[in-house]
């Protein structure tokens, strides 16, 4: 947006309690008066903010002091591009990806364009082509809400057929973008590619999401799993995590932690509150060796 | 294990190049029910245009089979294991009991395998009482027999083996969009293996073959055979991209090219019996012209076809 | 369920994690017995030399494809070996992976270790079935590392290595030694040994890369230090190799002399790197004094490569009177 510099001054300026103007708008961007009332209109309307005209100081204010500027104001229509851009960035597997799969999830989270700039020195580019632009943001609304989708699907050398299918997930893999999806008429779940989707309708029919997709991992480069701890605590946790270490009872408080980084797991046994570590038999061995090094260390302290 | 035969195994040299052997292994494995031409094209070979600037005639093969091999396999969702080296290499014995072992292996899994006999072959059956391994060479349906002991001591001083271990559903129309994507790579790019004093590739093999039929320095019986195994993988490649188009209309143009420059390739050695050897190398030239200015055509609309692709992978096109 | 544990295997990071990485296994598994130094020499390992123009750290492991260039070494010292990797995204890879993780635990059990890359390059020296696990070697301490067999193959690069060692030939030690200078040449000679990429120079086009790298600043600093540390370390390494070898030719003995020379020469790159906050930083007052340094070797290092030359063509290259069919590639 061209003038979202502009309307972030104003804003600022409100705020400082400085009763900005047109004129004031004006002078400061070089820009006629009236593109200043215009964007003053924009700013009132449609992004809600509750102006007040103060003629004792012939400038304005904000009638609730509460009123925070969107970080990101744009179009529905914007919103709809941004939204495809992110899907393709969040699912960029290349050697940068980590730095371009951050833009995905910046743009996901609607930040102001002024950040997106910096992250990378080469973005990729992608054609926005709207049906599959259409299709993607139908297919995650269908997704978010789980309700079934009729879609007819052509796929090359076949014929075309209507099916009616759960979609589970979106992805992008290897030249392609799929919709994993449970299809109805053939009771198995499928992958289907979007670009020979030639038709979604989404109903307003919900379905259970009882079954797990299994099989491809969603983009293209495989997940890391965790490392799972087998460990008797004292009493029953609360909730699913163990001190933020998700956590899964396995019954007579046996608990299978998951974690990621060795070191700060350690750490964290060694601080807190367990009855027995189970496994993996790595774990205990490591853990011993900590407690075998504080040993010698508070026993070098004692004979000094 | 007393003796393996697959009988049914079957392998036709028409481009007497690696897939030759490719698509008799894997046809008879039943992992693949395409045609040689769609394997061609998927696994990007029958784009694969390299040449000595002599026109030997082994031009064909001269690449680098770990490095290709492996992608040719692996572009189909295909995993493989595959060693190469020198025969008169001090480590050559340790290799070729392993070569000898694993390609055993295959056999007794129901899999022929490639491996090379001066000219890629398929390896399909053994027998450990006589150390032998049987192979077929494509030029009929003989088995040929090699000795354990002998495997990998060729004329050329190579040895070489794939055989080919699990297969992965892909999206088959992901891969074509691939293929097309390596086509353009192999099309700009010189083999970094070979050395551009005695070798070209893709659009410069075009240059080289017309620079040396221009000066007469080249060996003639080795063009003929050039010429005729690189008719073949553009025939392969005519027939792929056909199939390419019935999906994707925006491949017509390419697939017009594709046909012409096979006729083209097959008027090449139509006139490759000429018994004026002059007149028949100035009609090589001019069409040999003919072809490249088609190819590059052809490359244009696939490279326009896949440009988001190929934009967004910088300056190494070729890697996935 | 079973498990194997090769305790015996110490790596020791001092040189390249490669390098550090095979002395490890082959020593411990008495294929190769010797210095460190002889095994840098003889693989031609030491003699890599590779700069990224913004001197990043990963210049030290850029010196190739690594399947290629890792074979030939191995290759020199008369050993079998076989390697996987390529890139963890790529469709194939669980299944490369899964057959990875066989052969890995195949050869600790014949008591044989792995390289494996984590970055950078490590060994694998035990497994256990029940916790799905293997045992790695980083060379940073005692403890090392644990990779469940799920994810083995993934880390914070795109790609994957590993590698397996089997059964070894003799091979005369003048052949070795023959071909070890062969190596150094081709290093020396070739620009870019990772191509399409031209901002990774080898050999003579390295030392251009690091002065200019130096001299316009701009460069990854801690990339500098690596690069300079593991530099003064091969030179030491070819100096100590060659010393070893001298009295096979002639000509070796007065490329010691060169060498012995250089590391002299060098031996002030040391003092041009201070510690601050418990950083190594390269002191850009001193840029100046490291660029004359690093050029007064490259010199020293030409006329030792021309007396490598003057060696081999005495003898007939058949590896090379050839093309080969394996070697250099693009990365896919």
């Amino acid at each position: 947006m061209s003038n979202m510099h502009r309307i972030q001054w104003f804003d600022q300026q409100i705020r400082e309690g400085k009763y900005p103007n047109s004129n004031h708008l004006a002078q400061q961007f070089e820009i006629s008066r009236r593109q200043a009332q215009r964007d003053i209109e924009y700013l009132g309307i449609s992004l809600r903010a509750p102006l007040l005209y103060m003629s004792k100081n012939r400038g304005y204010c904000y009638e609730h002091p509460t009123y925070v500027l969107p970080l990101l104001y744009m179009t529905e229509e914007e919103k709809q591009v941004l939204k495809f851009l992110a899907f393709r960035y969040r699912h960029y597997s290349y050697d940068n990806a980590s730095a371009v799969n951050r833009v995905g999830h910046l743009l996901s989270r609607f930040t102001d364009e002024q950040h997106a700039g910096t992250v990378t020195d080469r973005l990729p580019v992608f054609d926005a082509h709207p049906r599959l632009m259409q299709n993607i943001e139908l297919l995650s609304h269908a997704i978010q809400d789980c309700l079934i989708v009729q879609i007819v699907y052509k796929h090359p050398e076949e014929e075309a057929t209507r099916l009616g299918i759960c979609p589970f997930r979106l992805m992008n893999h290897y030249n392609g973008d799929y919709v994993i999806a449970f299809c109805e008429q053939q009771h198995k779940q499928r992958i289907f590619r979007l670009d020979s989707i030639e038709h979604v309708t989404v109903t307003d029919v919900r379905f259970e999401r009882t079954i797990e997709p299994v099989g491809w991992e969603a983009g293209g480069s495989p997940v890391r799993k965790p490392f799972i701890a087998a460990v008797r605590l004292s009493s029953p946790l609360i909730g699913e995590t163990w001190k933020g270490y998700p956590a899964q009872s396995m019954g007579e408080l046996l608990y299978n932690i998951e974690f990621y980084d060795i070191d700060s797991f350690l750490q964290h046994l060694l601080s807190s509150e367990w009855q027995q570590v189970v496994a993996p038999k790595w774990l205990r061995t490591k853990l011993q060796g900590r407690c075998l090094k504080l040993l010698a260390q508070l026993n070098g302290e004692d004979e000094s | 294990m007393g003796a393996v035969l697959l009988s049914e195994l079957q392998m036709k040299a028409e481009s007497r190049s690696y897939v030759d052997a490719m698509h008799g292994i894997l046809a008879h494995g039943g992992w693949t029910t395409l045609a040689k031409p769609m394997l061609s094209g998927m696994s990007v070979t029958g784009f694969r245009f390299t040449v000595n600037r002599k026109l030997a005639a082994d031009s064909s093969t001269v690449y680098n089979w770990m490095a290709e091999n492996f992608l040719a396999a692996d572009f189909l969702g295909i995993t493989s294991s595959q060693q190469a080296g020198y025969s008169f290499d001090v480590t050559f014995p340790l290799y070729q009991k392993r070569a000898v072992s694993v390609i055993k292996r295959s056999i007794d899994h129901g899999m022929g395998a490639v491996f090379w006999k001066d000219g890629f072959v398929i390896a399909a059956g053994y027998d450990d009482e006589r150390s032998e391994l049987y192979y077929l060479d494509g030029s009929n349906d003989e088995h040929q027999i090699v000795p354990y002991a002998d495997f990998g001591i060729n004329r050329s001083p190579y040895w070489y083996y794939q055989v080919f271990d699990s297969r992965i559903e892909l999206d088959e129309l992901a891969v074509y969009k691939e293929s097309c994507i390596q086509a353009i790579y192999k099309w700009e790019t010189h083999d970094p293996m070979l050395p551009e004093s005695h070798y070209a590739c893709g659009r410069s093999a075009y240059d080289a073959i017309i620079h040396a039929l221009r000066t007469g320095d080249y060996d003639r019986a080795g063009a003929r055979q050039v010429f005729n195994d690189y008719a073949a993988s553009k025939r392969d490649v005519q027939l792929y991209v056909d199939t390419l188009q019935g999906i994707w209309p925006q491949l017509s143009a390419a697939a017009a090219c594709y046909t012409r420059l096979s006729q083209l390739f097959a008027e090449i050695v139509g006139i490759t019996d000429s018994a004026e050897e002059t007149a028949s190398e100035a009609e090589w030239i001019r069409l040999v012209m003919d072809a490249r200015q088609t190819e590059e055509q052809a490359i244009q609309s696939m490279e326009s076809f896949m440009r988001e692709t190929i934009d967004n992978r910088y300056n190494d096109i070729a890697l996935r | 369920m079973s498990s194997a544990c090769l305790e015996h295997i110490r790596l020791i990071r001092e040189s390249k994690s490669y390098t550090d990485s095979l002395y490890a296994v082959l020593t411990a598994a008495h294929i190769f017995n010797g210095p460190k130094y002889m095994l840098s020499g003889l693989s031609g390992m030491a003699f890599k030399f590779t700069v990224h123009e913004k001197l990043l750290p990963m210049s030290v492991t850029a010196y190739g494809q690594w399947g290629d260039e890792h074979w030939q070494a191995v290759n020199n010292l008369g050993v079998y070996t076989e390697w996987d990797g390529g890139r963890t995204r790529h469709p194939t890879f669980r299944y490369y992976q899964q057959d990875a993780v066989q052969a890995v635990k195949d050869s600790l059990d014949r008591g044989i270790g792995v390289i494996y890359w984590l970055p950078e390059f490590g060994v694998i020296y035990g497994y256990d079935d029940e916790d799905e696990v293997f045992y790695v070697q980083d060379g940073s301490s005692r403890e090392g590392q644990i990779v469940l067999y799920h994810n083995f193959g993934l880390n914070s690069t795109p790609f994957w290595y590993c590698q397996v060692f089997g059964e070894h030939v003799h091979v005369a030690r003048e052949t070795m030694i023959l071909e070890s200078l062969r190596l150094a040449i081709l290093d020396w000679e070739t620009p870019y040994k990772t191509l399409p990429h031209t901002d990774i120079a080898s050999g003579r086009m390295a030392y251009a890369f690091l002065r200019q790298g130096l001299e316009k600043g701009g460069f990854d600093e801690d990339g500098a230090v690596y690069i300079l540390d593991n530099y003064l370390c091969a030179r030491t390494e070819i100096r100590d190799y060659l010393q070893a070898v001298s009295g096979t030719w002639p000509e070796l003995g007065q490329a010691f002399n060169l060498y012995d020379h250089l590391v002299c020469t060098v031996s002030g790159i040391k003092g041009c790197i201070k510690e601050t906050a418990g950083l190594r930083r390269v002191d850009r007052r001193q840029v100046h004094e490291l660029i004359a340094m690093l050029t007064a070797a490259e010199s020293l290092e030409e006329q030792a490569i021309s007396l490598f030359r003057a060696i081999a063509g005495k003898y007939p290259d058949l590896k090379r009177s050839t093309v080969p069919r394996w070697g250099t590639h693009s990365p896919r």
